[in-house]
């Protein structure tokens, strides 16, 4: 089987599964844009032989599925460390409700147990 | 004025009531707020036994986030001074007033309860005092001023200080990192000389393997501030 193929194989199973978890809203909206114009693009990427072996030259490498690969690998880096912003954001909140939730209960308690 | 002592405590059964009594028998005028880190053993009970206002995180936050419910409840309960005190029992409570003097004759915005001589009787203490050395000098350097106990949590802070820590306070290891932050955003800091007791019980949050974590992650957030 041809590499081109099984690309493209593998990108229509992600555009589908990526369209399937927005219908079915399991996958925040915000997200799901990103991982349909992912899978746009590897689809378009392994339709378009020529393309993609010329931006391969482009930038000096002469076996182009090695230019996906390391194509995909940068995305996979950008996607972890977006990751990591999002659990970071999480943390700073949960920090947040567990403070406020510990001074609710504190106060709330005051006449009974506190004091 | 209204003066508020807060202590994070997580784990610190053994040691907690301890304090508290200490505390309030010196200055029975202020109130004392444990704040219970998510603890395990029996620390809320023992501070409530010995007359402490407790507030129980329903998870361990760290002890940067304990500390920092503590600013902001000063916050909202419209305290003037807050006095961080450590619930191990290191820092005794009889130089409390030294720290609140100089907070009430306005002679700076935050004070540190100081060791400028060392006597810690710990394992890895040259280890300790080295690391203390290089926080002290690499502070110093990035603040343009002495200081001598930068990792000391020995605190006192006005209310311009109880707003900005109540904004954002570092989660964990935040005695040094703190001082640059308060110290960069126009914060009066002053060093005083206090004792320090080795610690009763219980164990020190820095284990050897942690203080590699510790000496890069406080570098790297003094050279990062936000």
């Amino acid at each position: 089987m041809n590499i081109y193929i099984y690309c493209l194989l593998l990108s229509m199973g992600f555009l589908m599964g990526a369209l399937y978890f927005v219908k079915k809203r399991v996958l925040n909206f915000n997200y799901s844009i990103f991982w349909i114009s992912i899978s746009l693009i590897l689809v378009i990427l392994s339709l378009n032989v020529r393309f993609t072996e010329s931006m391969a030259r482009a930038v000096g490498i002469s076996y182009a599925p090695a230019f996906l690969f390391l194509t995909g690998i940068v995305f996979v880096l950008v996607l972890i460390f977006y990751l990591n912003l999002t659990i970071s954001k999480m943390q700073r909140e949960l920090t947040l409700l567990t403070q406020e939730i510990g001074i609710i209960k504190s106060s709330s308690s005051e006449g009974e147990t506190n004091k | 004025m209204k003066i508020m002592v807060a202590i994070p405590a997580y784990n610190e059964e053994k040691n907690i009531f301890r304090v508290v009594q200490a505390v309030k028998h010196h200055h029975p005028e202020v109130d004392v707020v444990v704040i219970n880190d998510g603890s395990r053993d029996g620390t809320e009970s023992e501070a409530q036994r010995a007359g402490a206002f407790v507030i129980n995180l329903p998870q361990n936050l760290g002890i940067g986030g304990a500390v920092q419910t503590g600013y902001i409840y000063a916050g909202r309960k419209d305290y003037d001074v807050v006095i961080q005190v450590d619930g191990d029992g290191q820092h005794n409570p009889k130089d409390l007033a030294k720290l609140v003097e100089v907070i009430e004759k306005n002679k700076a915005d935050m004070v540190i309860g100081s060791r400028f001589v060392e006597k810690t009787e710990y394992k890895s203490s040259k280890m300790r005092r080295l690391g203390i050395k290089f926080f002290s000098r690499f502070v110093s350097l990035v603040c343009r001023r002495n200081f001598f106990d930068t990792t000391s949590g020995y605190r006192a802070a006005n209310k311009k200080v109880i707003k900005l820590f109540s904004r954002y306070y570092p989660r964990d290891y935040p005695e040094v990192e703190t001082i640059v932050y308060a110290s960069k955003r126009g914060v009066r800091i002053k060093e005083i000389s206090v004792d320090m007791d080795k610690r009763q019980g219980g164990s020190s949050s820095i284990t050897p393997l942690r203080s590699i974590y510790y000496m890069i992650k406080v570098t790297y957030a003094i050279l990062l501030q936000p």
